[in-house]
């Protein structure tokens, strides 16, 4: 299947190391092109590769649609993805409250507004980026120090409880489709 | 304006993006926090400490039960009940200090005071206790229990029904449990569930011998691998062979026959 791009391939990084690339299409048709050890971070795309048996030879007549992404949010995943492709696998933690330090250059790609972050956690958890959900929670986790719940439930948009029984009750009195 | 709605705006001037008249409508349906899944927001959860945990308990029934669904490992949990009005929590070392007053009580927490009214002590203390435990999922690597000999027994009552209402037991691996009254010690040692404790150290002052046959009647004690009593009196010999379960122990007995050093030994 060949999939024609409307829009140009956006390339994110020219990869001298290791020639295997990839093309990825998103939701909205925009198309990225990948190394092999930068997609390796997500297991869901690499799951798709090894059973679609791409190869070398092969990879770049074969764009991976994923309709589950759009363009925005896949361009900071490639983008995430080919900066850490040669990170080592961080030790399994086993405190009780996680602890890292968050790259400068991360807190930056990530310096998103929270609708925008939101967003691209759920695409992160569709493609399985482990790491990449490490960084995105701990950003909103980040967001939590020394405020009060007032001003969690304003910085998250969290409605008071009050509010939530209220909005649920009238969506259940409104009638539905058929009356 | 909400802060949503600044953040947004603030967010695409930060990107030099100045178009006022760009029409929202057009995005697609904003996703909120609380639309995330619940995994997610587990996820989230395990980067805040205890205390901004208990914070986040109060924002909404959502991230309450999100909080309250994480697995916590606390490395340490210290208990101090002290005779003139007092109680001590220590969680990792972050200490919590609650003080009786005429008017409630005074919480230090590192050397930060503040005073609440019309609250007692006790009930301030244990509903934060309470509430740090209160996950499903909770394991405390080193629980330690001091109580003074002189201390409320209301307020040393109060905390033995607080341990034993913890409904899916009390999962600790090592405890220390200081306190005179041996009884007391074993009651608060039985509600530490048995198989995950795995170190018991008992510091009390009297040893009598109905407690010695309560505690090797203990599962807790049946399925530690390690256990230190001191000051817990001197052992009938006929006890000797409950201990056979330990790699090595050390115990005063108050006569040995050859008999027992013989069936030690089997």
């Amino acid at each position: 299947m060949s999939v024609e791009p409307e829009v140009p391939i956006v390339q994110v990084e020219e990869v001298r190391e290791n020639p295997v690339l990839y093309k990825i299409i998103s939701s909205d048709n925009h198309v990225f092109t990948i190394s092999e050890h930068a997609v390796k971070l997500s297991k869901t795309l690499w799951d798709l590769i090894t059973n679609l048996g791409l190869t070398a030879e092969n990879a770049l007549d074969n764009p991976i649609p994923v309709e589950n992404v759009n363009g925005k949010n896949m361009e900071t995943i490639v983008q995430f993805c080919e900066r850490h492709k040669y990170d080592e696998e961080e030790p399994e933690y086993t405190n009780y409250i996680r602890e890292f330090v968050l790259p400068e250059w991360d807190r930056q790609l990530l310096s998103i507004d929270n609708e925008e972050l939101f967003q691209l956690i759920l695409a992160t958890n569709y493609l399985d980026i482990q790491k990449l959900m490490d960084y995105c929670c701990r950003v909103i986790g980040d967001m939590a120090k020394d405020k009060t719940p007032e001003e969690l439930r304003i910085i998250y948009g969290i409605p008071t409880d009050a509010e939530d029984d209220a909005l649920e009750r009238s969506a259940s009195d409104s009638p539905g489709p058929s009356g | 304006m909400d802060y949503v709605e600044f953040e947004y705006w603030f967010m695409r001037f930060v990107k030099r993006d100045f178009n006022l008249h760009y029409d929202r409508s057009r995005d697609p349906k904003q996703l909120t926090f609380s639309e995330l899944p619940t995994d997610m927001l587990g996820e989230v959860v395990e980067f805040l400490n205890p205390k901004e945990r208990k914070i986040a308990r109060k924002v909404s029934k959502t991230l309450c039960a999100a909080v309250d669904r994480q697995k916590i490992d606390y490395n340490q949990i210290e208990v101090f009940i002290g005779s003139a009005e007092k109680i001590t929590v220590a969680y990792n070392k972050d200490t919590i200090e609650y003080k009786g007053s005429p008017s409630g009580t005074i919480i230090d927490l590192r050397g930060y005071k503040k005073s609440i009214d019309n609250l007692n002590y006790v009930d301030l203390a244990f509903n934060d206790l309470a509430i740090s435990l209160k996950p499903s999922r909770i394991l405390v690597k080193s629980l330690r229990v001091s109580i003074e000999e002189k201390s409320d027994v209301g307020v040393i009552n109060r905390f033995l029904h607080f341990l034993q209402s913890i409904p899916t037991g009390f999962h600790v691996k090592e405890t220390l449990i200081e306190t005179a009254n041996t009884t007391l010690a074993l009651s608060i040692l039985s509600v530490l569930k048995p198989g995950t404790l795995e170190t018991i150290e008992m510091f009390t002052a009297e040893g009598k011998a109905e407690n010695h046959e309560r505690i090797v009647e203990m599962e807790q004690f049946k399925q530690a691998k390690t256990v230190l009593l001191r000051r817990f009196g001197i052992f009938d010999p006929s006890y000797l062979q409950r201990f056979n379960g330990f790699r090595r122990f050390q115990l005063v007995l108050n006569t040995v026959e050859p008999r027992d050093i013989y069936l030690l030994r089997e």
